[in-house]
């Protein structure tokens, strides 16, 4: 057998073990060990696969995810998330759909101390939802919207699957990171604009709130603020160069246990759960990157990436085409597996292609995070419905998913934006150049 | 079969609060690192430091993370099936993990049996590897005693239906 069809029969098999509800990282380790041993030998697939889990484990480029992890856990558990709210909320509370409009900014903004869509989504719905209620908000586009939002957090910086991007491309996640701002921008007005044209047309979907006094809104600022400081001191320090990413983690995560504790606002309990919550998403992470290590390792033996991006760019087909063709394979593919392993798994083989072909590297994380922002909302894996669910018993998951659909079409449009201006990703990391 | 479910989680979830530890030592380190740099000069071997604390924690809280079910799966096919269906599927993976997870314990104590005998240190602290790796063959052995729990189960519900 050709390497190609060993390769192909392994890229089957790794996905009936998926479906067979293996853990990505198990399966992936399991298939690239035994894929490698029959490519080289037992002996050399058995002294890599240990030096993998060590050269991973020990890794000090992937001793950032803990860092963010725990900024973001420790903004959960210190109820930043409701404080951003409050402010969005005494700005946009009086606009048709306010209070959606407010969601969308204040998921952004949780988002820029947050790398997690579950934690923004469930953060912000136990915030948000029983308010929505109060104002007679349309629960499909209460639900639709929160959980559309909370995938901001994985765009906006610090955003854990652009650190997993940047580690398994190699690619700066200064860089990366700085991608990510304009575009989260641009989708939070992008779900801001649905809320707002979805509510003008139909006022009954979501009622004007209550117009809030200048001193009220200068009053909620202070969560505001915090975010900004705390924003300013990750950002502001990887583009000065005084960081180091995991620096720049330890210190966001430093920022965000200062302030809850001076507010008295962070509770010893939670305080430990977000430590619980670090060790459980970091464990996870690892695994995956380092089975997606080892999977990668054989997938260079087998040459398919290489003879993928060969024959991808001997075909009399626009780049751009291709491209099209690679986002909908992630789109589906999003819609059954995990943002975090769709991008371990497939990244070590579509980067080749995506060099020869052209394209900017920097460019293509943050076009696959938005198609993850999708997967993550789409049906029928789309966690953040499940998490909203969860917040909101009493609405059925089709009302919900009933709501994601606007939001998903401006995600969409979105994408198709940065497509076509990938400039709009690229201006902020060509500053750092 | 009780006794030991309870004893493997006990351990699990122990070897995590040492994680914890591990979180929290290395972002005291990582800022302290930071600050003290700023007025004085770098921490010797924090680099070192921190790989080593990352090779532990990772290590010791993959167990409790099977435990809570957090390792990544496509949960959309199996979930439908009759529960024999799902035992028999559940031990059939479950056998397949402890495989590569029994072999990843035997390599790493193979691999940190090799740099204790070559005596291989970090590049700047000069600090031996062995003993993370041994931490590394300890944290995947207990990962491979949560999957043989879950095999057992699995089996049974197969059998039981």
């Amino acid at each position: 057998m050709s390497p190609s069809t060993i390769a192909i029969i392994s890229i089957v098999l790794l996905i009936s073990l998926f479906l067979m509800r293996m853990p990505v990282a198990y399966a992936m380790a399991l298939i690239g060990f035994l894929g490698f041993a029959y490519m080289t030998s037992v002996s050399a697939a058995l002294s890599i696969l240990a030096k993998d889990f060590w050269v991973m484990f020990s890794s000090y480029s992937l001793t950032v995810v803990p860092m963010f992890v725990f900024m973001g856990t420790i903004a959960f558990y210190s109820g930043m998330g409701s404080r951003l709210y409050q402010a969005a909320f005494r700005f946009l509370g009086q606009l048709p759909g306010g209070l959606g409009v407010a969601t969308c900014y204040a998921c952004a903004a949780f988002g820029a101390c947050c790398g997690s869509t579950t934690a923004a989504a469930a953060a912000m719905g136990k915030v948000i939802l029983p308010e929505m209620k109060k104002y007679h908000y349309d629960p499909a586009l209460a639900t639709g919207c929160v959980a559309s939002a909370g995938s901001l957090a994985i765009l906006i910086p610090p955003s854990t699957i652009l650190i997993i991007y940047g580690i398994l491309t190699e690619e700066s996640i200064g860089k990366l990171f700085a991608a990510g701002i304009l575009p989260g921008i641009l989708l939070a007005t992008f779900f801001a604009l649905t809320v707002f044209i979805l509510c003008r047309r139909n006022p009954k979907l979501g009622p004007a709130g209550v117009k809030a006094t200048w001193k009220e809104r200068v009053a909620s600022l202070g969560g505001v603020v915090e975010m900004f400081v705390l924003f300013g001191l990750v950002m502001g320090g990887l583009f000065a160069g005084w960081f180091t990413p995991t620096e720049a983690g330890a210190a966001g995560a430093a920022g965000a246990l200062l302030i809850p504790l001076v507010r008295r606002q962070l509770t010893w309990r939670g305080f430990l759960s977000s430590l619980t919550e670090t060790t459980r998403i970091t464990a996870m992470v690892f695994l995956i990157v380092t089975g997606a290590t080892v999977f990668g390792h054989f997938m260079a033996v087998s040459r398919v990436p290489f003879e993928l991006s060969e024959w991808l760019g001997g075909l009399d087909v626009s780049p751009k085409v291709i491209m099209g063709f690679m986002i909908f394979g992630y789109l589906i593919g999003g819609c059954f597996m995990d943002s975090l392993a769709l991008i371990t798994l497939t990244v070590p083989i579509l980067l080749p292609v995506i060099l020869t072909l052209g394209f900017d590297p920097i460019w293509f994380g943050v076009i696959i995070v938005l198609v993850g922002e999708m997967g993550v909302i789409t049906p029928p894996v789309g966690i953040n419905v499940y998490i909203i669910k969860g917040v909101a018993p009493d609405v059925p998951l089709e009302t919900i998913f009933r709501g994601i659909f606007p939001f998903l079409a401006a995600l969409i449009v979105c994408a198709i934006i940065l497509i076509l201006f990938p400039q709009i990703a690229l201006f902020l990391p060509g500053l750092m150049e | 079969m009780d006794f030991l479910d309870r004893i493997i989680r006990f351990v699990s979830k122990f070897c995590d609060q040492i994680a914890q530890a591990g979180v929290f030592a290395m972002f005291l380190l990582v800022v302290g690192n930071i600050v003290i740099r700023m007025v004085w000069r770098p921490f010797f071997g924090t680099y070192d430091y921190v790989c080593f604390i990352a090779a532990v924690l990772v290590a010791f809280a993959l167990a409790n993370c099977a435990v809570q079910r957090a390792h990544t799966q496509v949960e959309l096919l199996v979930a439908r099936f009759p529960q024999r269906a799902q035992g028999i599927i559940g031990s059939i993976t479950g056998i397949l993990s402890l495989g590569i997870f029994s072999l990843v314990t035997w390599q790493c104590i193979v691999l940190a049996n090799e740099m204790r005998r070559a005596g291989a240190v970090s590049m700047t602290g000069l600090f031996p590897f062995y003993p993370y790796i041994y931490a590394i063959a300890f944290g995947v052995a207990l990962l491979c005693l949560v999957i043989l729990v879950d095999v057992i189960q699995s089996l049974g519900k197969a059998v039981k239906g």
